[in-house]
């Protein structure tokens, strides 16, 4: 058969042709759009994700920062009470050398309440009645808080000059801890098997070491989540070290 | 020619057709790249707080004997995925330059990070915290 016998015995699509031509359209119409809705409910989740791993990384940094500059002072003659460095194995707060003066820091998870939310660490300024409406339901997520206070806020336990940032958010809920790690002299020859962690720090001086973790929480894996552990060194301090 | 005609080709059909599977190859390969884009970039994420962990650990140790093996091993939990290795080398009576390798399975190949520092060299030489 030639071209042009084939063209003249050409026709119309029957009834049954052109219904049978829509059912493949209509299922491969079907895929495509599965397809991309999947696409774009994977690319939102990813999205999330990103935000979150970021968010994180953002707070191993200001984290990282803060614990560097930790000092230490003695108040003992005047606040006998004052700690310098309180670890709780939910929470901690130290005393930091910044560039607005020494100020107290104290990280925590939690869901924020105040009234005197500022921003973010990493420059997003977030809705303080969104985050409010949040702490009234029971979120399975909370965020890990930053609390900056001047030192007079501290020792008089006063609020006048104290903010909180949120600085990572969708931890799992009970998930963040902390651990300290005492001085250990001689770690060249010890190795790193000698720094022993303990839940938490009432000790007079500063830690070696913070050992933070906490899990991202999954919504798909609700129990499971992703979990990081951070072990940040203090910088050292060893004429202090040394008193100790 | 189209006068000539009310219907289809078969061979304009099957070009229809694969037209149609080679555009949606192209849409659900750079979906699937867009993915795994993104989830090396968690890997690489987790990765760069795993190295700050075994880095902070070398320089509190000033480069104990298990901070610079150069045999692989694993991580504790929850890193246990990720192997690592140093490659120390000496620099002169005093400095010491080591590099650590991590490694993680990622997809059908292994993820990798290097990174290298310097460090005393001196056994006598204590951890300056």
């Amino acid at each position: 058969m030639n071209i042009k016998a084939l063209f003249k015995h050409s026709r119309a699509f029957s009834l049954v042709e052109l219904l049978l031509g829509l059912a493949i359209a209509a299922i491969i119409g079907l895929c495509v759009y599965n397809m991309f809705w999947s696409a774009m409910k994977l690319d939102d989740k990813m999205r999330r994700v990103h935000e979150s791993y970021l968010e994180i990384l953002m707070a191993d940094h200001g984290l990282t920062h803060d614990l560097e500059n930790a000092i230490n002072l003695d108040f003992s003659a005047s606040y006998q009470g004052a700690k310098i460095f309180d670890g709780q194995s939910k929470e901690f707060s130290f005393l930091e050398q910044t560039a607005h003066g020494i100020k107290r820091v104290r990280y925590y998870s939690g869901l924020w309440s105040g009234d005197n939310f500022v921003k973010s660490m990493i420059g997003r300024v977030t809705n303080p009645s969104g985050i409010t409406d949040y702490s009234k339901e029971a979120l399975p997520i909370e965020f890990l808080l930053r609390q900056e206070m001047s030192l007079s806020d501290w020792l008089n336990e006063t609020t006048n000059d104290t903010h909180t940032q949120v600085v990572a958010n969708g931890l799992k809920k009970g998930s963040f801890n902390c651990q300290y790690a005492p001085l250990v002299k001689n770690l060249h020859n010890l190795g790193s098997k000698e720094i022993i962690y303990k839940d938490t720090w009432d000790d007079k001086g500063l830690p070696m070491s913070v050992s933070c973790s906490f899990i991202l929480y999954d919504p798909k894996r609700t129990q499971e989540g992703l979990m990081f552990k951070r072990d940040l060194f203090l910088a050292p301090v060893a004429t202090y070290h040394h008193e100790q | 020619m189209i006068k000539s005609r009310a219907g289809f080709m078969l061979l304009e059909a099957i070009l229809t057709v694969v037209i149609v599977s080679i555009c949606l190859t192209f849409i659900a390969q750079s979906i699937l790249t867009n993915f795994r884009t993104g989830v090396r970039f968690q890997e690489a994420i987790r990765s760069l707080i795993v190295m700050e962990n075994q880095l902070g650990l070398l320089y509190a140790t000033s480069g104990s004997d298990d901070m610079i093996d150069s045999s692989s091993r694993a991580l504790e939990v929850p890193y246990d995925k990720f192997m690592i290795h140093a490659s120390p080398s000496t620099l002169n009576d005093h400095l010491k330059n080591v590099g650590l390798i991590l490694n993680w399975p990622a997809g059908h190949g292994q993820g990798e990070l290097k990174v290298e520092t310097i460090i005393y060299n001196s056994n006598e030489h204590q951890s300056t915290l």
